[in-house]
C-alpha cells in the first residue's frame, strides 16, 4: 500500500509541503526584507533629495492697494517669499498706456521672509483713474517674472 | 504537529522584532521628507495688516485723527502711520506705533491741521512697517468747516523783485499772514510758486477758488497777457465771473502791471482796473483820507461773522479809522456792484478803501492798502478774511 504510486505522491506531497512550511529562516527574512527597505530608501533619498534641494522660488503677493486721492497716488504690495531660495525682486505698476513705474529698489527677500513695495507720488494720480484695474508685475533678478497682479484704482 | 506549532513559537520574536525595525525605519524615513516637504511648503495664514477704524474729524483750523491697526503677524511691529492731506502731502503723521504680535493698537493725534482737508472728503492713510510690510485705506473727514473754497496764494519765486513796489513793501509778509489766517481758519490752500502753475490753474480754472494777489499792483500773468494787456483782464474778469472765483487785491493800483516773469508790461494808472471792470469811471485815489470801518459788518457774531473770524485768528481788534494809499473812487451809476463796505470815507460811500464787489458769481475784494495802522503781515490776514465774508454772507 505504501509502496503504491497514488500514496507516493501523497507521500511525495506531504513531505515537499513540510519542507515549505519551513521555508527561509526568519533571521534571513528579516535581513533580507530590511536590505530590500535599505536598499530601496537609498536608491529613492537621493532622488527626492534632489528635489527637495533644489531651489524652488515661489512668491504669495498678501496685499496690493492702489489709492489714488487728486494728483497723489499710493501702491502697496506685501508679499512673502514662499519658496526655498532668497530672490530679488522688484515691483512695477503700469498705467493703462503700460507705461512702467517702479516701486522703490529691489528688494533681496530670504525664505519665508516679506517685503513690502510703496510707490508714492504727488504727480502720478493724475494718470490712473478711479474703478480701472491696472498691472503690477513682480520680477526676479534671476528667475524672470513671479508674478502678475491685477489691482483696482481707489479713493477719489 | 504540535512540536512544530511550539518551534514556531519558539522562534516567532523575531519577526515582530523585523516588522518593529521595518515600521521604525519607514517612520524614519517618512518624518525626515515629511519635515523636508514642510518646509518647502509651509504656508501659514499671511502677514496682514489691518485698518480697522479710522476717523478724521475736522473743527475749523483743528483736525483730529484716531485709527485702529490689528496685527496678523507674530512679531512686535513698530509702524509710521499718516494721513495724506488735500495738497497730497502728510497732514498727520504718528511714528513709532507699537503693535503687538497678533494684537491691536489704537492711535490719535491732532493739533492745527484743519486746513489740510475739506469735510466730505476722503483722504489715504497710508500705514508702513519698514521694508516688510505696509498698509493703507481712506478716511473721510467729519466735522465743521467756514468754506469748501480752496485758497490759493501767489507766491511765485522771484516775481516781487521783477515787479517791484506796486503797493506793496514785502510780499512774503502779505504770504505769511495770509497763510496764517488760513491755517487757523482751516480753509485749504495752495501757494502757487510757478508762474506754470498759475498758468495752469488760469487755463484750467477750478470753481470756487479765492486767489490772494500779494504783490498789489502787480499781476502775475501768462505771456498772452503780456502781449494783450485788456484781452487778459477781461477774460480773468469773465473767469472770476464763470467760476465764483474771489480775487482778493491787497494794495497799490490793481492790476497796473502786468508780468510773465520775464517781461512786464505797465499799465496806466486806472486802465486795469477799469479793463477788469470792463468800465471807464473808475478811479484810484491817492487822497490819504481817513476812512472809517463800516461798522454794520461787525454786528454779527454767528459762526460765519467777521466778528468770529477775527476772534478765531486772535486778530487784534480792528481800527474805527485808518488812512489807506489807494482808495477806489467809484462812478455815479455805482457799477459794478458791490457786496460788502468795509472802510470808507467820512461823508459818503463814493470813495472806500475797503470794498468787495460782485463779478458775475464771483467776487473782487479790493483793500486799498497800504494802510497806516495794519502790517502787511496783517493785511495778508485780514484780506483773507474779508474775502471768506464775502463769499459767505
Amino acid at each position: 500500500m505504501t509502496g503504491s504510486r497514488p500514496y507516493r505522491l501523497l507521500s511525495s506531497f506531504a513531505g515537499g509541503s513540510k519542507r515549505s512550511k519551513r521555508g527561509v529562516s526568519p533571521i534571513i527574512s528579516t535581513i533580507f526584507l530590511c536590505t530590500i527597505t535599505i536598499v530601496a530608501v537609498a536608491a529613492i533619498s537621493p532622488l527626492i533629495s534632489s528635489r527637495l534641494s533644489s531651489p524652488v522660488p515661489s512668491i504669495a503677493v498678501t496685499k496690493a492697494v492702489l489709492l489714488k486721492q487728486d494728483n497723489y497716488l499710493l501702491l502697496i504690495v506685501n508679499l512673502k517669499n514662499t519658496g526655498s531660495c532668497p530672490l530679488t525682486l522688484s515691483c512695477t505698476l503700469y498705467d493703462s498706456a503700460l507705461t512702467p513705474y517702479s516701486a522703490g529698489s529691489a528688494q533681496t527677500i530670504a525664505p519665508q521672509g516679506s517685503a513690502s513695495f510703496v510707490l508714492e507720488s504727488q504727480t502720478l494720480g493724475s494718470t490712473f483713474s478711479i474703478g480701472n484695474e491696472y498691472r503690477i508685475d513682480l520680477t526676479d533678478a534671476n528667475y524672470g517674472r513671479m508674478a502678475e497682479v491685477r489691482v483696482f484704482c481707489m479713493g477719489r | 504537529m504540535h512540536g512544530q506549532v511550539s518551534r514556531r513559537k519558539d522562534k516567532g520574536i523575531v519577526p515582530i522584532l523585523a516588522v518593529a525595525v521595518l515600521m521604525g525605519i519607514a517612520f524614519l524615513t517618512t518624518g525626515i521628507f515629511a519635515v523636508e516637504l514642510n518646509r518647502v511648503v509651509y504656508n501659514p495664514a499671511p502677514e496682514d495688516l489691518i485698518i480697522q477704524d479710522a476717523m478724521l474729524m475736522k473743527h475749523y483750523g483743528y483736525a483730529s485723527f484716531k485709527v485702529t491697526i490689528r496685527s496678523n503677524t507674530d512679531r512686535e511691529l513698530a509702524l509710521s502711520v499718516s494721513v495724506i492731506g488735500e495738497d497730497g502731502l502728510p497732514a498727520i503723521r504718528v511714528d513709532n506705533v507699537r503693535v503687538p504680535p497678533r494684537g491691536e493698537t489704537t492711535v490719535s493725534s491732532s493739533g492745527l491741521v484743519g486746513s489740510k482737508f475739506f469735510v466730505g472728503n476722503g483722504y489715504a492713510v497710508k500705514v508702513s512697517g519698514g521694508s516688510d510690510i505696509g498698509t493703507s485705506g481712506v478716511v473721510e473727514c467729519k466735522g465743521v468747516e467756514f468754506s469748501r473754497n480752496k485758497l490759493i496764494i501767489l507766491a511765485i519765486d522771484g516775481f516781487s523783485a521783477i515787479v517791484g513796489y506796486n503797493g506793496v513793501t514785502n510780499s512774503s509778509a502779505i504770504v505769511a499772514g495770509a497763510e496764517d489766517a488760513a491755517i487757523r481758519l482751516g480753509i485749504p490752500y495752495e501757494k502757487v510758486t510757478t508762474m506754470s502753475r498759475w498758468q495752469s490753474i488760469l487755463a484750467n480754472p477750478m470753481d470756487g477758488i479765492m486767489v490772494i494777489n500779494p504783490y498789489g499792483g502787480g499781476t502775475p500773468v501768462p505771456p498772452q497777457g503780456v502781449d494783450s494787456p485788456q484781452q487778459f483782464l477781461r477774460n480773468l474778469s469773465y473767469i472770476i465771473g464763470n467760476h465764483s472765483w474771489t480775487w482778493v487785491h491787497v494794495g497799490g493800483e490793481p492790476f497796473s502791471l502786468l508780468s510773465d516773469g520775464s517781461r512786464k508790461v505797465p499799465l496806466n494808472s486806472d486802465k486795469g482796473i477799469e479793463w477788469f471792470f470792463n468800465t471807464d469811471h473808475v478811479t484810484i485815489s491817492s487822497s490819504n483820507a481817513p476812512m472809517e470801518l463800516v461798522d454794520c459788518v461787525l454786528t454779527e457774531t454767528d459762526g460765519n461773522s467777521l466778528n468770529y473770524f477775527l476772534t478765531v485768528t486772535n486778530f487784534r481788534t480792528l481800527p474805527d479809522e485808518m488812512r489807506f494809499g489807494y482808495p477806489i473812487v467809484l462812478p455815479p451809476s455805482d457799477l459794478p456792484q458791490t457786496k460788502f463796505v468795509f472802510y470808507q470815507k467820512r461823508d459818503g460811500d463814493s470813495q472806500t478803501a475797503a470794498r468787495s464787489f460782485i463779478i458775475g458769481s464771483g467776487y473782487y475784494v479790493h483793500w486799498g492798502g497800504p494802510s497806516n495802522l495794519l502790517s502787511e503781515f496783517e493785511t495778508g490776514s485780514l484780506s483773507l478774511m474779508l474775502a471768506l465774508y464775502t463769499n459767505l454772507r
